[in-house]
């Protein structure tokens, strides 16, 4: 495309958590004028509409949040509600909270990468066209996908929106023979998650090589690749206790969009697997650290579309931890019959910070003497990378002007595509409208 | 004597809709009336609530030899009416090109799993034409009011493909 030619793009309805987003660009004679990730969602209530609910309710309110990662609203509530209440629970419902929140890992990373990504590593619209030119490793994309939706279903009673995870541990727990099966499958999947990584590493050369130093976030421990619980961990500034959460997250809100933005130590920062990888790399489980290799992945990576493969690192992460957890649970006695533990109800307040696929999730709730709660707050990783997305692209457009239309808006819909906002997102983002000025 | 039979085929009844988006909901309001229908099924009926549909269908897909789906179904008829056809029919018969009214890809997902040997090659559609789609709990009147007669007219259908696929 000519540099002297004004380039106008307007892709609307882009979607994302659980709405839209839109991309406007504006350029001139090869000068960007405007670039600009708009999202136009109307707001959902959910802090309002917890108030006044009684404690056991919060959980499964707030996992309807996300149809993906319900798993992980639930259990960023339970330990919300259980912080607020002094309420203790056992090592095997943090066990077995650790294998749900994996299996949810498990199911958002291959279900972004297998179905959303995967077209472009094809350079194919969508992931139909790849049912007739690369048949078998949509096969293998299903079979995982599969797999981690009927282990979101063993452990939390129901694929989405668990059911089975509680105040103080679980009201159904997966007996030892079902255990030992789901750990046979883990195991045989290694085999297919290798198969699906060559693919994608064959294919590497269609992620940009794009780079923008920016701040990661996202929760860090000493003992474990932090997922289930950790403190909060900047590769700026360190490491910082749960309760500064506000302090981290400065959520603030901008002209062109209803969700709110955030930024910590810059003028913005990004969460997600590629945080965590940046974080917390060198406690990956061994599979999970040689694939990493293979993709030359090293902390800290500023391409954010390495964000993808980070995903993929954590998948296989998330399969050989899981085999390790269940040899845990099963040497360690497996109780199919405990009971929540008890506790008293009583006022407080109580912060629950988890890992979810898109990045570090916070609840905030409030609760008066009768267990009611009477304030809440939720910060969603999307939010906190709608900011990072918007810098991104301000950095990454100049760089795209004189490629065509086309290539333009594919570049920047990968862009946003890897911070992976939400399932509903990919069909829609193709919903592409050019005006030339 | 040993007596000689026919291994009896699996059959999963798959109801699809939005209990929320009134008669789209009708799918899972007609899954809850055949599971209910305890004469008619045999140890080889499944019942699966498939929600809103999309590629997680395949994962319940495979593991029947013969399904039935009950949806919304847009066909424009009058409210109401039902309409019971395969999948091949939907390709052969442009009168009943309809799509599901939640996921229009639905029809497409299950062609794919069939590609790809996910889904089985005999899938039927009970469909039902909706009154209102709309954002709401529950079904309209015009669809309540011919309740009994859409029951009926399902169990029919799949009484016909349990006698034809699980005898």
């Amino acid at each position: 495309m000519s540099s002297s030619k004004e380039v106008s793009i307007n892709v609307e309805h882009l979607t994302r958590v659980e709405g839209h987003g839109n991309i406007v660009l504006n350029a001139n004679s090869g000068v960007l004028k405007k670039v600009e990730w708009q999202v136009p969602e109307a707001p959902r209530f959910f802090e309002s509409f917890v108030r006044n609910r009684p404690y056991n309710e919060l959980s499964h309110l707030t996992s309807r949040i996300c149809g993906i990662c319900s798993i992980g609203h639930s259990l960023a509530s339970l330990k919300a509600t259980e912080n607020a209440m002094d309420i203790h629970i056992s090592e095997q419902t943090e066990l077995l909270r650790k294998l749900a929140l994996h299996g949810e890992n498990m199911q958002s990373h291959i279900l972004h990468i297998g179905y959303l990504v995967a077209p472009d590593l094809f350079s194919v619209g969508s992931v139909f066209p790849l049912i007739s030119s690369a048949k078998e490793t949509v096969k293998k994309i299903i079979s995982l996908h599969r797999l981690a939706n009927e282990m979101s279903e063993l452990i939390c009673g129901r694929t989405t929106h668990p059911i089975t995870l509680v105040p103080g541990g679980f009201s159904d727990i997966p007996s030892e023979k079902q255990l030992f099966q789901l750990q046979k499958r883990l195991i045989n999947c290694m085999e297919t998650c290798t198969v699906v990584a060559q693919v994608v590493l064959d294919n590497i050369d269609k992620l940009p090589n794009f780079t923008r130093e920016t701040e990661f976030i996202g929760l860090t421990s000493t003992d474990e690749y932090a997922l289930y619980d950790g403190i909060i961990g900047s590769t700026d500034t360190g490491n910082h206790p749960v309760d500064d959460y506000i302090t981290i997250v400065n959520e603030f809100i901008v002209p062109q969009s209803t969700a709110k933005y955030c930024k910590h130590n810059r003028e913005s920062y990004m969460v997600g697997a590629l945080a965590r990888f940046n974080l917390n790399s060198d406690l990956l489980n061994p599979s999970a650290k040689d694939l990493a290799k293979k993709f030359d992945l090293q902390p800290i990576n500023y391409n954010p579309f390495m964000n993808n493969i980070a995903q993929l690192v954590e998948f296989v992460h998330s399969v050989e931890d899981s085999i390790e957890l269940i040899d845990v649970l099963i040497d360690s006695g497996l109780k199919t019959d405990e009971k929540p533990s008890t506790f008293v109800i009583k006022e407080g307040r109580g912060i629950g910070a988890i890992e979810v696929p898109r990045g570090i999730l916070f609840h905030d709730y409030t609760y008066n003497k009768k267990g009611i709660c009477t304030k809440a707050n939720c910060v969603i990783p999307t939010n906190q990378n709608h900011n990072n997305i918007q810098k991104d692209m301000e950095a990454f457009a100049p760089e795209l002007l004189e490629k065509s239309k086309e290539e333009i808006t594919l570049n920047l819909e990968m862009l946003v595509r890897a911070y992976d906002p939400c399932i509903s997102c990919s069909t829609h983002y193709l919903d592409v409208q050019f005006v030339d000025e | 004597m040993n007596k000689i039979t026919m291994t009896a085929l699996s059959i999963g009844i798959i109801g699809v809709g939005n209990p929320l988006r009134k008669d789209d909901g009708i799918g899972i309001v007609l899954l809850h009336h055949m599971k209910n229908a305890a004469k008619l099924n045999p140890d080889s009926l499944s019942f699966i609530d498939g929600g809103t549909g999309g590629m997680n269908v395949l994962h319940v897909c495979n593991k029947f030899d013969v399904i039935v789906f009950l949806d919304a179904v847009d066909f424009k008829a009058n409210p109401g009416e039902t309409r019971f056809f395969s999948i091949d029919n939907i390709k052969s018969n442009k009168q009943v090109s309809s799509v599901s009214t939640h996921h229009e890809d639905l029809f497409q997902i299950i062609r794919i799993g069939q590609k790809i040997g996910e889904c089985p090659n005999k899938v039927f559609v009970f469909g039902v034409q909706p009154a209102d789609i709309g954002f709401g709990e529950g079904l309209t009147e015009q669809i309540n009011g011919k309740i009994e007669d859409i029951i009926l007219s399902m169990k029919k259908y799949i009484l016909k493909v349990i006698e034809e696929y699980n005898n």
